[in-house]
């Protein structure tokens, strides 16, 4: 295995960020696919074709970070997320804790009204996969922009 | 207001002609410490800023220094 470099493992959590904010844009778009659905209204195909753009963006961007310069080798330590970069596994650990903290906001209200849905208003918009996809959605768009906001380019010099 | 830890990081970089990348690499950290450093988004651990002390070879209040809130 070679060595994970600093900036390998700064590349890698930035590009898994993107892949997670792609997979939340994809959830959502089937989440509020489902809502339109329980609410009767007829879309289409669109929520498919979104769904499926979506989906050849996601593709797009996992092999341009399997090839070429952007080759990334951390091996199980990538694939577990376990970063020695201070910067990273920082960021790593705020975006873990703000998309804990999303999940808990999702999570409360389920516990609140989860027995009364159908006093509930949104009652009937709350199915086991609805309030699944929303957990998802939540957690990955929350985890994907705290990395991609605290990895942001301000301040970053002109010659790198 | 919590206590600041400021830095003139960018100044010695310049003093060695030094990118960001370069300095990064130097001490084995990536590109994004040190810029982030710089701008006092991130404050290091004590081995980064013994290690950028090292490499300059100044003692480590030259380049970090402490800014004590007054509350």
């Amino acid at each position: 295995m070679s060595k994970w470099t600093a900036e390998a493992q700064a590349k890698s959590l930035k590009y898994g960020a993107y892949i997670s904010l792609i997979s939340g844009v994809y959830f959502t778009i089937m989440l509020i696919s489902k809502w339109l659905e329980l609410a009767g209204k007829d879309v289409g195909e669109w929520p498919s074709i979104l769904m499926v753009l979506v989906a050849l963006l996601f593709v797009g961007v996992v092999t341009r970070m399997s090839t070429g310069s952007h080759k990334l080798a951390g091996g199980w330590r990538e694939m577990f997320g376990i970063y020695y970069d201070e910067f990273t596994r920082e960021t790593s650990r705020k975006a873990n804790a703000r998309a804990f903290v999303g999940l808990i906001i999702v999570l409360i209200p389920g516990v609140l009204i989860g027995e009364n849905l159908e006093a509930a208003h949104i009652g009937s918009y709350v199915t086991v996969s609805t309030y699944s996809l929303t957990l998802i959605v939540v957690g990955t768009l929350v985890w994907s922009l705290s990395v991609l906001w605290e990895m942001r380019d301000q301040g970053d010099d002109d010659n790198g | 207001m919590d206590d600041q830890v400021l830095n003139n990081l960018p100044t010695f970089r310049a003093k060695h002609s030094m990118s960001q990348q370069e300095l990064a690499d130097a001490i084995g950290v990536s590109r994004k410490t040190i810029s982030t450093i710089e701008t006092r988004r991130f404050t290091p651990s004590v081995v980064i800023a013994l290690k950028l002390a090292n490499f300059f070879n100044v003692p480590v209040e030259e380049i970090f220094t402490l800014e004590v809130s007054s509350s």
